[in-house]
């Protein structure tokens, strides 16, 4: 199918012509990506290929255009240029990179920084924490163990709700993580790695109940904490509660109440997964 | 410490203070029965410890300073004269805060 030029792209209109045209589903909305290259799609659906619209259509969202021509990537969301490369995998960095900003910036509900994973035993745990705090590879770590992978970086709330929308990006791992987890040895810095090559996702929206605080100590130590402390923890891991202060706070005081807080002591990814497995499968 | 015969530097240390209500910028919830606020104005939580939450009941705009510490002392079970300069202390902060008003 012949489509309109991109702004952002090179070449005349006969150049314009998309091999492939994916739609993943992230968080609320569609994306759709049209590309012109072979390679570039099919890297992308190894990352995202999880992410499948489900049956009710999500809201539709963005458009991104993958132009590859003479060896440059030009990767364009809508009319504006993301950026423009001759390394095929920065440009999927900075692709993934800005849906995760886009989709986040236009959230409407209250949103924190944090992994969420569900356990088969229908607990929900969210671990918040700033970037370079571990949450992902300790995100990564549950879903290895047998958690349910809902999100490695961001809790999204429906305002005065608990409920925590998935959202299914790829889960960025350090070469570092990757060792620790023993996925893949290869050295190349922070690298997008599909959940499903980890474990299981969870599609539909969770309760949260459970608020896990990551303190890195030597000694592995889960501890029950006041839930009040997870009040002021929320609202300082949300990136938009500015917007919406009182709704915010009524949605971080609400999660607060409804769920348990603890205070999860570890070094190591790893064993620290195994302790939450093995606690949660446990009932109360 | 404050003096409760005087006015202290916020001008809180007056029994007869009417203390409270919060600020419009102040909300407040409740978790785990402590009071938990949400400062509008500087974007940022404070969690109450469960006396302090008391303290924050009690802060209506309807109470003097020396009725709170009165009450506290009847619920708590202690002399009101021991636990007074408490009280003022942690008044003092929240008017310091713009978190409480005072009248």
């Amino acid at each position: 199918m012949r489509m309109t030029r991109r702004p952002g792209c090179q070449g005349d209109e006969s150049d314009h012509q998309w091999r492939r045209s994916e739609t993943y589903w992230l968080l609320d909305r569609t994306i759709r990506v049209r590309s012109q290259s072979d390679p570039f799609s099919d890297a992308l659906a190894v990352v995202l290929g999880h992410a499948t619209p489900p049956h009710r259509a999500a809201r539709a969202g963005d458009s991104y255009f993958i132009c590859a021509r003479d060896g440059t990537y030009t990767v364009c969301r809508e009319r504006t240029r993301v950026v423009e490369t001759d390394s095929m995998a920065r440009a999927m960095e900075l692709l993934l990179a800005d849906m995760n900003r886009h989709i986040l910036f236009s959230y409407r509900g209250f949103a924190a920084h944090a992994g969420v994973v569900r356990h088969p035993s229908g607990r929900t745990l969210i671990f918040p924490g700033t970037s370079g705090a571990g949450k992902s590879t300790l995100t990564a770590a549950s879903v290895l163990s047998g958690f349910e992978y809902l999100s490695d970086e961001a809790l999204c709330v429906p305002y005065g709700e608990v409920t925590a929308l998935p959202y299914l990006k790829p889960i960025n791992l350090s070469d570092w993580s990757r060792h620790h987890l023993d996925i893949d040895g290869e050295v190349v810095g922070e690298k997008p790695i599909s959940p499903i090559a980890l474990g299981d996702v969870h599609r539909t929206p969770a309760t949260v109940t459970d608020i896990v605080h990551l303190h890195r100590e030597e000694d592995l130590n889960l501890n029950a904490l006041g839930s009040n402390r997870s009040v002021g923890t929320l609202i300082e891991m949300s990136f938009n509660h500015f917007r919406k202060p009182e709704q915010a706070f009524r949605t971080a005081t609400r999660l607060a109440a409804g769920a348990r807080s603890w205070k999860l002591s570890y070094d190591s990814a790893i064993s620290a997964a195994h302790l939450l497995f093995e606690r949660f499968s446990r009932p109360e | 410490m404050p003096n409760s015969a005087t006015n202290s530097k916020n001008g809180t240390g007056i029994d007869g203070d009417i203390i409270g209500p919060p600020f419009e910028h102040v909300i407040e919830a409740e978790v785990d029965g402590d009071i938990s606020l949400y400062d509008a104005e500087r974007e940022r939580v404070i969690v109450l410890n469960p006396t302090a939450s008391d303290v924050w009941r009690l802060a209506d705009g309807e109470m003097t300073l020396r009725q709170i510490v009165d009450a506290l002392a009847a619920a708590y079970q202690a002399d009101p004269d021991a636990i007074r300069a408490d009280v003022e202390e942690l008044i003092d902060s929240l008017v310091d805060q713009r978190l409480l008003r005072t009248r």
